[in-house]
């Protein structure tokens, strides 16, 4: 196949200040988790190199010990040690023709600082509004001060050109120092560095200036600039002081280029919008008119995984750069795909922030339709390319849904010969529902792109529609490996992590009782007020609730969690999610459970009503003194969205007829996903993806090791106690 | 011929084609199906008939099940397929004078072949998804002086009888041949069966015979045969594009003109 000629015009180069990009494709800096395992990190951003992207961006990097992130990972430009890691990482991207770019980073009053315990500055005293739990402040900078944090920007400079970058970008979004100068919320000042626009913009124009003259005749410097902050009244709007700074800028030839973003750091789920609020290029609206206003290319973006939009956008004068983050990790080839015109092998980003949620819990990043995001290096995996088995065998793979497809799928790739069975006449399993909730759409990418992959592959077999397999069958078959993929269900009575006991008199055959699966399947809410039980924290018990309200049911959720839908705060949908939630009129109510459900009254315990105290309750038995309180709610109908329930019987009656398996010539039967342990997607593809990688191993049901990247005792430390800090009071260093 | 006490022998006509679901060319100098140009299948309705064979045969043990081809060489693959979903045996009729044959030819092969066989029902799809056809069933009935069960919807096989029922205009009629007899069913029957691992290799050991037109004692070149001559080919004129409504509040409304318009509603 060929490249689509509509498409040429992503395949041109583009230059910005001393460097050409060899096309139009941007890998927008994001954070990973990873950068303190360089293997790891260097191969997961030079991955994207290899599959095309001009310009690869590490994530956020911070350029000094006043702004550490930790608790979160960060890449950080402080001393030689980091010079070392990224240049392993600089090296990586070259080595496959990309541009390597780093994000210099100072968020000083946002900055939580756990590992440096140093004090930050900024344009004022004041707490973080972002972590107002962490009890974060920034000092007041005097000009001094301020020349000092010039400095610091200038010396990770230096230190990103000895690492081997080719562009140092900016940052000066997620509510980063620069922008707290332009904002009037974080700048109180009244002096010449606050007050007025030119005042507050003052920061952020010395500091690009500086860099310009400290690097900028060898690397670019570039901005990733908010545009709009979406954020309250007090906001950088795009259509006033958004478009007017980059204008101001532009005048002072100091910027290469500008990516353009919205939303500040509390509202990072603005920039990284989930497709359950946002679509494909929403912001264009907060952007359209800022590549108008300046002489240097533009990146926007979008989460675009269509080239024909991409074009669009290009053509529309939106920007010059396509930017993206999510999609390049969901699928580092995308530029390769589209140059070779394989547009329906993007293994599409379904936009479920799946990988925000990980970094938000100070994790790895991990992606759901790319299980080898972060295993590039630790596990040898690549996106693209699995290798083939050594000894390719007949594999059976009960079971169509995320884990199974992705089984199938992999196992194909490496050259089995598998036949993939299901009884529903369409592949996804449970996904196949999930796609269809309100606002999941985009979820079904996750079914689309392996079924297209599938149907390549001929050497599966995809058997739908056909009756569920009994052990008998299973044995009867001639497989010489069984994968079980079975899935799970919402458990009909009320199982949840608060209790882990059926609730009294629940049961979802009754009529006002209802389970996901059944809602999905039509069967009707009764009228009048329902609550939905939510153990799980995640999108389903939304989706539920949204049903429930929007068919004119009163609807409240009762979860035992601190928040509601708690795991969306890790998603960056909690806001948006109780916007909506606010919207729709759905209340919630938080750290209860329910005990029974009678005529029409749920009764509810509160988490709390014990003592704190601890007593001495009988002679010699300590203890709590128990509270009895019930809370008592009207109910018309109960969703119940506790805990799912693995579908693992078949497995086990497997396991009781273990002697017959070698009669059976079955060399082994492994199971995966949810019939396992009921997980997020994410986890069932990945556990797809390994069995189908690691097959011929011994113990396929058990993952083999993989290379784990820490200080190994012994080595040289950078610094060394004793080392002197590097200087940056005093005056500018350029 | 077999008694009627006997179990049955059931010949089961089928045919390999190129993938429906895939692209599929003909060549325009020959008016022939382009082979090279698809994946090779079991012929869809024809998959229907065996799944019926086979599921009667399992239910009475001692019948055979004989898949039959008249075919290239390469038809032996879906022959493997007959053989995997559960034939019990397969006859290959392949010639190269039988190139392009004819479907007066074919049918004449093909009784050939059954009266060969001694089958007590011949069963096939009422037409092959590459061809369309729709007459080799009434052709063999004809060259065998056998009654004829044809577009069979369901279908019963019993007691020295074939009967089903058969969808019309104006109602469904139930029809009944008695054996031996040709019958052909349609599409609304089921799939045949996924076949498994261990029938895919059991289906390696069953026997194919491979005959040829002679063997058959017909003679390929019998000027006095009737032969259809084919006029004209041509490709598949190539689609119009599509039409975007992009949705300016009225993208419902433009939705139900457009279907109103093509008479889709
Ligand atoms: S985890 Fe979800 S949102 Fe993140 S890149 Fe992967 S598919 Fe996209």
């Amino acid at each position: 196949m060929s490249r689509d000629p509509r498409h040429d015009l992503l395949f041109e180069p583009v230059t910005f200040g001393p460097k050409t990009t060899r096309n139009r494709f941007w890998a927008t800096s994001h954070s990973s988790g990873y950068p303190d395992r360089p293997g790891t990190h260097a191969s997961f951003r030079a991955m994207k190199a290899e599959g095309g992207w001009g310009v690869v961006n590490t994530g956020f990097c911070s350029i000094h010990p006043e702004s550490d992130e930790y608790p979160w990972t960060s890449s950080r430009l402080w001393d030689e040690g980091d010079v070392i890691n990224l240049g392993h990482l600089t090296e990586e991207i070259h080595k496959h023709g990309g541009l390597a770019g780093v994000q210099l980073w100072y968020n000083g009053m946002h900055s939580p600082r756990y590992e440096s315990r140093e004090s930050a500055r900024g344009p004022s005293g004041l707490p973080s509004n972002v972590f107002p739990e962490r009890n974060v402040y920034a000092a007041w900078a005097s000009e001094d001060d301020i020349k000092a944090l010039i400095n610091m920007y200038v010396l990770a400079a230096y230190r990103a050109e000895e690492a081997g970058f080719d562009l140092v970008e900016v940052s000066g979004g997620d509510t980063t120092v620069p922008l707290q100068f332009l904002e009037t919320r974080y700048n109180k000042r009244t002096d010449r560095y606050g007050g007025s626009f030119e005042n507050r913009a003052r920061f952020y124009v010395e500091l690009m200036t500086a860099l310009k003259k400290a690097v900028g005749d060898r690397l670019a410097v570039t901005t990733r600039f908010e545009v709009d902050t979406i954020n309250g009244d007090h906001r950088i709007k795009h259509f006033e002081e958004g478009l007017g700074f980059m204008e101001l800028m532009n005048k002072e030839g100091i910027v290469d280029l500008w990516s353009i973003k919205i939303g500040d750091y509390e509202e990072w789920g603005e920039d990284a919008g989930s497709s359950r609020f946002r679509k494909p290029n929403w912001a264009a609206p907060f952007v359209a008119g800022a590549r108008d206003l300046v002489d240097v290319p533009v990146v926007s973006n979008g989460r675009f995984t269509s080239p024909d939009d991409m074009v669009t956008a290009i053509k529309a004068g939106q920007c010059d750069l396509i930017g993206a983050a999510r999609p390049s990790i969901a699928d580092p080839f995308i530029p390769n795909k589209i140059a070779e015109g394989r547009v329906d092998e993007i293994r599409e980003c379904i936009g479920c922030n799946m990988c925000v949620s990980r970094m938000q819990q100070q994790a790895l990043m991990y992606c759901t339709q790319n299980p080898t995001t972060g295993e590039e290096y630790r596990r040898g995996w690549h996106p693209e390319e699995t290798g083939t088995s050594p000894s390719p065998s007949a594999v059976l793979v009960v079971g169509a849904g995320p884990a199974g497809m992705e089984a199938a799928l992999t196992l194909a790739r490496r050259g089995h010969e598998v036949h993939l069975r299901d009884s529903a006449e369409a592949l996804g399993g449970h996904w196949r529902a999930v796609a269809r909730y309100p606002r999941c759409s985009e979820y079904g990418r996750l079914i689309t792109y392996r079924e297209v992959m599938l149907e390549k592959h001929k050497n599966v077999s995809v058997q739908l529609g056909v009756p569920a397999m009994s052990a008998q069958e299973v044995l009867d078959y001639g497989a010489e490996k069984v994968i079980l993929a079975t899935g799970s269900h919402w458990s009909p009575v009320g199982l949840g992590p608060e209790t882990h006991e059926p609730l009294e008199n629940v049961h979802a055959d009754l009529p006002n009782v209802l389970t996901p699966e059944q809602v999905s399947a039509g069967k009707p809410i009764p009228e009048g007020k329902v609550v939905v039980l939510d153990g799980d924290g995640h999108f389903t018990g939304f989706a539920m609730a949204e049903i429930a309200a929007d068919l004119g049911r009163e609807t409240t959720i009762v979860t035992n969690t601190h928040d509601v839908f708690e795991y969306s705060k890790f998603t960056m949908e909690m806001p948006n999610n109780k916007r909506a939630m606010y919207e729709k009129g759905i209340t919630f109510l938080r750290n209860h459970w329910a005990t029974g459900y009678a005529g029409n009254v749920l009764r509810l315990f509160y988490l709390y009503r014990d003592t704190a105290g601890l007593y001495e309750t009988a002679p010699g038995q300590w203890g709590r003194r128990f509270g009895d309180d019930v809370v008592e709610l009207e109910c018309d109908a109960l969703i119940l969205t506790t805990s799912r329930v693995p579908d693992d019987s078949l497995y086990w009656e497997l396991i009781e007829r273990k002697g017959e398996w070698a009669e059976a010539e079955i060399d082994g039967v492994y199971r995966i996903g949810d019939c396992v342990q009921p997980r997020h997607a994410m986890d069932a593809i990945f556990e797809g993806h390994r069995v189908g990688m690691e097959l011929e191993s011994p113990d396929p049901q058990r993952p083999l090791p993989f290379i784990r990247e820490r200080q190994i005792w012994g080595a040289p430390t950078i610094p060394q106690l004793g080392d002197q800090r590097p200087v940056v009071e005093g005056e500018l260093l350029v | 011929m077999s008694s009627l006490s006997e179990p049955l022998r059931i010949a089961v006509l089928v045919k390999e084609v190129p993938d429906t679901y895939g692209e599929r060319h003909l060549d325009l100098e020959t008016g022939l199906v382009d082979r090279a140009a698809s994946d090779a299948v079991l012929d869809e309705i024809g998959g229907r008939a065996l799944e019926a064979a086979v599921s009667h045969a399992e239910a009475n043990a001692g019948t055979e099940v004989v898949a039959l081809t008249v075919g290239p060489e390469s038809a032996a693959e879906a022959l493997r397929e007959a053989l995997a979903i559960g034939a019990d045996r397969a006859v290959h009729v392949t010639d190269p004078q039988l190139g392009g044959a004819d479907l007066g030819l074919t049918a004449e092969v093909l009784a050939a072949a059954v009266e060969r066989l001694d089958a007590d029902l011949v069963l096939a799809g009422n037409q092959s998804t590459d061809g369309l056809g729709g007459v080799i069933p009434a052709m063999l009935a004809e060259l065998l002086g056998r009654p004829q069960a044809t577009n069979l919807d369901a279908i019963g096989i019993g007691a020295g009888e074939v009967c089903g029922t058969r969808a019309s205009d104006h109602g469904t009629m139930v029809v009944r041949a008695s054996l031996p007899a040709v019958a052909s069913i349609t599409d609304r029957l089921p799939d045949p069966r996924f076949p498994s691992f261990k029938s895919t290799s059991a289906a390696k050991k069953k026997p194919i015979e491979t005959l040829a037109a002679a063997d058959l004692g017909v003679a390929v070149e019998d000027p006095a045969a009737p032969r259809s001559i084919l006029i004209s080919v041509a490709a598949r004129p190539p689609r119009a594009g599509g039409m975007k409504i992009d949705d300016e509040g009225d993208g419902g409304t433009r939705i139900a003109e457009f279907l109103a318009q093509n008479r889709l509603v």
